[in-house]
């Protein structure tokens, strides 16, 4: 048999040939050392195309898509989609988003017309996320760090992203939790880290670390003192959400989440601040 | 949520479902659009039109095809329209600096910059057919729906591609040349 032309080998590396030729092309390859040479390559060209690595779309996308889609009517929505060249829709709903910021309409749309402007927040601004929780976290906590200028880093840059700070972002969690993003904040010139993890049963937490600032605002949601472990901090509670702070002298390590076991909360409070004793806190 | 209950949610309007699917799916229709585009701000924007495209016609999703594809579709074309548009407007072709955007620290770009050039020197239609065989990973079934052609047809512009591909990396990369036509198996 000639070598397998390139077409026919290129069917056979992506896996859509007939089950005849497939056996044809395997009987083959077992004496053309030309073919498998080309099949090498064929694997070496798909890796490294696969290889390349880009950024997360950043959160504030979700967040002009839907203000996009709460200003328009569905006759509007369906006209406009339908006219949309491609490209300027973004950098359109900045604009639109200057104006309304300005009079106060969307508050978190104001990252995308200036992210210097949200990263001059002074205080760490939990309101942003614990007014809105109980419609969905995930989109709260995208909220919050819309508002902390938060952008998607690469986990293994975190420590260098925010160097004053002691934590960890590990890609587990214990209780079946798996790391799904790493962001960096800012609070008024001083940075922050953020992490989301998700569950295999969809359950979502999030990470949020911050310097021990000491105007931490919760809106009219009342912190309570608690203990974790052998840890001391404080926690807000809203409905079945639960947002615990251990505090120490360099960092104020924070969870959401749902969990209840203060057996697990306490081994996720180790897993994220395996350094912090429970002699350090700062006291809010 | 399963599928069926985000379509059904989006269908209904419902942010939530909505929300979901755009939590499933972004960051893949994000990242093709990036590197077929290689222009960051186009690729938020496509991607923004993509989505708001996608909920005004969820009606018209027939279910023949997954949603994951489907919604590629709507983006890939969104991208090869704003491609042909830049094209014809500025005459210019992707330069060294577009394809460094799709990386994101100077070092990876390093690394990774022979195989992004040789993309970014391909026709539009090449690498996008690259991009959704081999760093997607649709099969030549959903090629042929996000591309609205035959699956015949896939399996040729894809044997192109990839042979302007090799073209492209042959200075790059010490990949073997094509034997000589009549290389003939022993």
């Amino acid at each position: 048999m000639s070598c397998v032309e390139s077409e026919l080998l290129g069917r056979f590396f992506d896996e859509e040939v007939s089950e005849t030729e497939r056996t044809e092309i395997e009987s083959h390859l077992r004496q053309c050392s030309h073919c498998v040479s080309k099949l090498a390559e064929l694997s070496l060209m798909r890796d490294n195309i696969a290889s390349v690595q880009t950024p997360d779309p950043p959160s504030g996308l979700w967040n002009s898509i839907k203000a996009s889609l709460d200003s328009e009517t569905p006759t509007q929505r369906m006209v406009q989609s339908q006219n949309l060249p491609g490209s300027g829709r973004f950098r359109r709903f900045r604009a639109v988003a200057g104006i309304a910021a300005a009079v106060g309409i969307i508050c978190t749309a104001a990252f995308w017309i200036g992210r210097g402007d949200s990263a001059q927040a002074a205080a760490v601004d939990f309101t942003v996320l614990l007014d809105s929780i109980s419609e969905g976290a995930v989109e709260a906590f995208d909220r919050f760090i819309t508002h902390h200028s938060g952008q998607a880093i690469d986990p293994t840059d975190a420590h260098r992203s925010a160097p004053d700070l002691d934590f960890e972002v590990p890609a587990d969690l214990p209780g079946g939790w798996r790391r799904a993003k790493t962001y960096r904040l800012e609070f008024g010139g001083s940075r922050g880290i953020a992490a989301s993890y998700t569950r295999n049963d969809g359950e979502f937490l999030a990470t949020i670390f911050h310097p021990p600032v000491k105007k931490e605002n919760f809106g009219t949601h009342k912190d309570y003192p608690c203990v974790v472990g052998k840890h001391r901090g404080h926690s807000v509670k809203i409905g079945e959400w639960r947002m615990m702070h251990l505090t120490d002298p360099t960092t104020c390590h924070c969870v959401l989440s749902r969990v209840t076991d203060d057996a697990q909360l306490a081994e996720l409070m180790s897993a994220i601040a395996p350094r912090s004793k429970p002699s350090e806190g700062h006291g809010h | 949520m399963t599928e069926a209950e985000i379509l059904e949610g989006c269908r209904r309007g419902d942010q939530h479902a909505r929300h979901e699917l755009y939590m499933q799916t972004s960051a893949r229709i994000h990242r093709v659009l990036l590197r077929i585009t290689r222009d960051h701000e186009a690729a938020l924007d496509l991607a923004q039109s993509a989505y708001l495209k996608a909920f005004a016609r969820i009606n018209q999703f027939n279910g023949r095809a997954a949603v994951a594809t489907w919604l590629h579709r709507i983006a890939v074309t969104e991208a090869l329209q704003y491609l042909r548009k830049r094209n014809r407007d500025t005459g210019a072709p992707f330069t060294r600096s577009e394809a460094i955007a799709t990386t994101p620290d100077h070092q990876a770009a390093d690394v990774r910059m022979d195989i992004e050039d040789a993309l970014a020197l391909l026709d539009p239609l090449d690498r996008t057919m690259l991009l959704l065989r081999y760093d997607v990973g649709q099969d030549y079934r959903a090629i042929a729906e996000i591309l609205d052609c035959a699956e015949g047809t896939v399996s040729s512009r894809l044997n192109r591609a990839r042979g302007r591909l090799r073209g492209v990396l042959k200075n790059s990369y010490s990949l073997e040349e094509d034997a000589p036509s009549t290389h003939q198996n022993k």
